[in-house]
């Protein structure tokens, strides 16, 4: 394999491992500038990653698993913006309740459906959609054109998403709320349905990252297979500054990490596995070392909002 | 309204507990009844380790009737508690899958003289001789043996480009002990063959598995086989992927990616633990290191599930001869 192959193939990877972060970490963005602190990433993709798999399995394509996924993440977001918005509880113990239901859910649900046995469902799965002619520019061609259709849905959201919140009118009502409540309430903005409708869309793309995990990189649901990405993408939210493009580069930056510790491990390097699962979290801390500046969260980030 | 409200989502959040443990049956049955339970690690559809024990007191429940009774997720610091209270309900035999639970039952067993405790046990095949095995009267560790060496001669016969490579999850003894015999195993039959081994460290994370796999392919290793629960299933998939062989193990892979299987091999804890409990019944019951070698029945090999058409005959021939004179004890002490 030549140098120019390789290189091609090593981003490709790092494009594919990243999108399921980059979804979350999307969906994360749009609830936390609306104000919302959700921790419930994990929990809300352990559920996508099931639900996917059993809607691909009993109505036999892979897109109407996605649609179950999209409306399980919905479902969960309208029920944390209930009980953070509505009823005003503290939101990341609701966040950190939403990780505790999705783990115990997933796995009591998946015992149920498909009982405890070594062989999976076959179900249908994403395949790859290579775009004509661009697939053949070397590097990135692979990498950029010969990718799952989930994977261009993401990469694409990151401009829809930008000018959402920094050009459209809806996105500065959606940003003032985040920044402050009051202000926005007075000026005539609907607060709590902003917020509401913030949660259902974020757990909705987040829900997509799940799904992605389930039937497009894999082909089946394991219990606690979303191991942590719901997390990477909480601090990649942070690390990429409350922009999509910084959550962008954050999940690849870390994803590259994941990357270079398979080069290295391959390659036989003799460096023990501890260290290199280390890689991607050391790089992010440097990354964030380097990069980070003021703090740029949005200033009512976490705070119930009481009318009047 | 509000409270009723709040009322029923909290009991939903708690629904998603009921997942996490099964409660241990209370003590109606009758005195004769024997009572097994399984005390595992893990989840029981962890594709690997506690499956396996899952399976076992399963087959065991199946044949004598015995309630179907385990507790997941146990971690060191809580395990003994556990043996506390099934050695209090006098249990007939109790299974602590996995070695890091050594330091508890061996200071417990003593205590309860009326419950036969199994240690599923790691036996190293590397310079594992001599691990300290008390002698207490109600206390086995029991395991198979030589587990990496059937995988690893399989994969040396398999390979074309004379590297293979087999990935553990992480560096505790259910999986080192697999590990440390590959390369042994290989060298049997490929003398030439490159033989890598490596850790992925996840049990679980099944996109990692595959990621890692399929570098390693892009390096020209043709057979890949994986011992890391979940994760494994990941390389399985990344050797379908890119048309390379693999082989399963623990339990029977093939269906997972049967355009790559050409064989599992099987941790056989199943036939192992019925064995022990009808040790007990016939009071055969022996202590301290019960262990299972390939002449035993302790590990098994699929089917070929239609591979012995698809491979090349000599290679079929090779891998039938090889099997049969490593578990007949012809290629050494095994």
């Amino acid at each position: 394999m030549d140098l120019v192959q390789m290189i091609g193939s090593y981003l490709a990877s790092d494009i594919r491992m990243a999108t399921p972060i980059l979804l979350a970490g999307l969906g994360l963005l749009l609830i936390n500038r609306a104000g919302l602190l959700n921790i419930g990433a994990e929990g809300t993709m352990l559920i996508a990653t099931l639900v996917a798999v059993v809607g691909s399995f009993y109505l036999g394509n892979v897109w109407l698993g996605l649609l179950c996924a999209i409306v399980s993440g919905a479902l969960i977001g309208a029920l944390f913006a209930l009980l953070t918005v509505t009823l005003r509880a503290n939101q990341t113990v609701v966040g950190a309740a939403i990780n505790v239901l999705g783990s115990g859910l997933s796995a009591t649900l998946y015992r149920i459906i498909f009982g405890v046995a070594t062989n999976n469902a076959a179900i249908d799965t994403f395949d790859v959609l290579a775009i004509p002619i661009l697939k053949d520019i070397p590097i990135i061609g692979e990498a950029f054109f010969q990718q799952k259709p989930i994977v261009y849905i993401a990469f694409l959201l990151v401009p829809i998403i930008s000018y959402y919140l920094f050009r459209t009118q809806s996105g500065l009502n959606l940003r003032s709320v985040g920044e402050n409540p009051k202000v926005s309430d007075t000026l005539g903005i609907n607060v709590a349905r902003t917020q509401y409708l913030a949660a259902i869309v974020g757990s909705a793309i987040i829900a997509m990252g799940g799904a992605f995990l389930s039937t497009g990189l894999l082909n089946s649901f394991s219990e606690e297979m979303v191991s942590g990405r719901g997390y990477i993408a909480l601090a990649a939210v942070i690390f990429g500054r409350y922009k999509p493009t910084g959550i962008m580069a954050a999940a690849m930056i870390f994803m590259g990490g994941n990357v270079l510790a398979n080069i290295l491990m391959v390659t036989g390097s003799n460096i023990p596995y501890n260290f290199l699962t280390m890689i991607p979290y050391v790089l992010t801390v440097i990354a964030l070392a380097i990069f980070a500046r003021s703090a740029v969260a949005p200033a009512a980030l976490g705070k119930p909002y009481k009318r009047g | 309204m509000k409270k009723v409200l709040a009322l029923l989502l909290a009991a939903i959040l708690a629904f998603a507990l009921i997942g996490c443990a099964s409660s241990p049956k209370d003590q109606a049955g009758e005195e004769k009844d024997m009572k097994v339970v399984a005390l595992l690690s893990g989840v029981i559809t962890d594709n690997g380790w506690n499956q396996i024990c899952y399976e076992s007191v399963k087959a065991i429940s199946e044949k004598y009737g015995t309630e179907l009774e385990y507790i997941e997720n146990i971690a060191v610091s809580d395990m003994s508690g556990y043996i506390r209270m099934y050695g209090d309900d006098k249990y007939d035999l109790v299974i602590v899958h996995g070695s890091q639970f050594e330091s508890n039952v061996t200071e417990l067993a003593a205590t309860y003289p009326d419950t036969m405790f199994c240690l599923s046990y790691g036996f190293k095949v590397e310079d594992g001789a001599e691990v300290n095995i008390p002698d207490i009267p109600n206390l086995a560790y029991v395991g198979p043996v030589n587990m990496g060496i059937v995988i690893g001669g399989i994969m040396g016969i398999l390979t074309e480009t004379d590297k293979v490579v087999f990935l553990g999850g992480q560096d505790i003894p259910a999986i080192t002990d697999i590990v440390s015999g590959i390369e042994e195993g290989v060298h049997l039959t490929n003398p030439d063959a490159l033989a890598t081994t490596d850790y992925l460290g996840t049990l679980t994370d099944q996109d990692k598995g595959k990621e890692i796999a399929l570098s390693y392919i892009s390096q020209g290793y043709d057979v890949i086989s994986a011992s890391a629960n979940s994760a494994q299933i990941g390389c399985l998939l990344a050797a379908e992927e890119k048309g390379v062989y693999a082989l399963g193990f623990n339990g029977d892979q093939y269906s997972l990616a049967p355009g790559a299987i050409v064989l599992s091999v099987m941790r056989n804890y199943p036939a192992i633990y019925v064995d022990v409990f009808e040790s007990i019944l016939n009071g055969t019951w022996k202590n301290g290191m019960v262990i299972y070698d390939l002449g035993d029945n302790g590990t098994l090999v699929s089917d070929w599930h239609g591979w012995d058409e698809k491979l090349p005959k000599e290679k079929v021939d090779a891998i039938e001869k090889f099997i049969e004179d490593l578990y007949a004890g012809k290629l050494g002490d095994y």
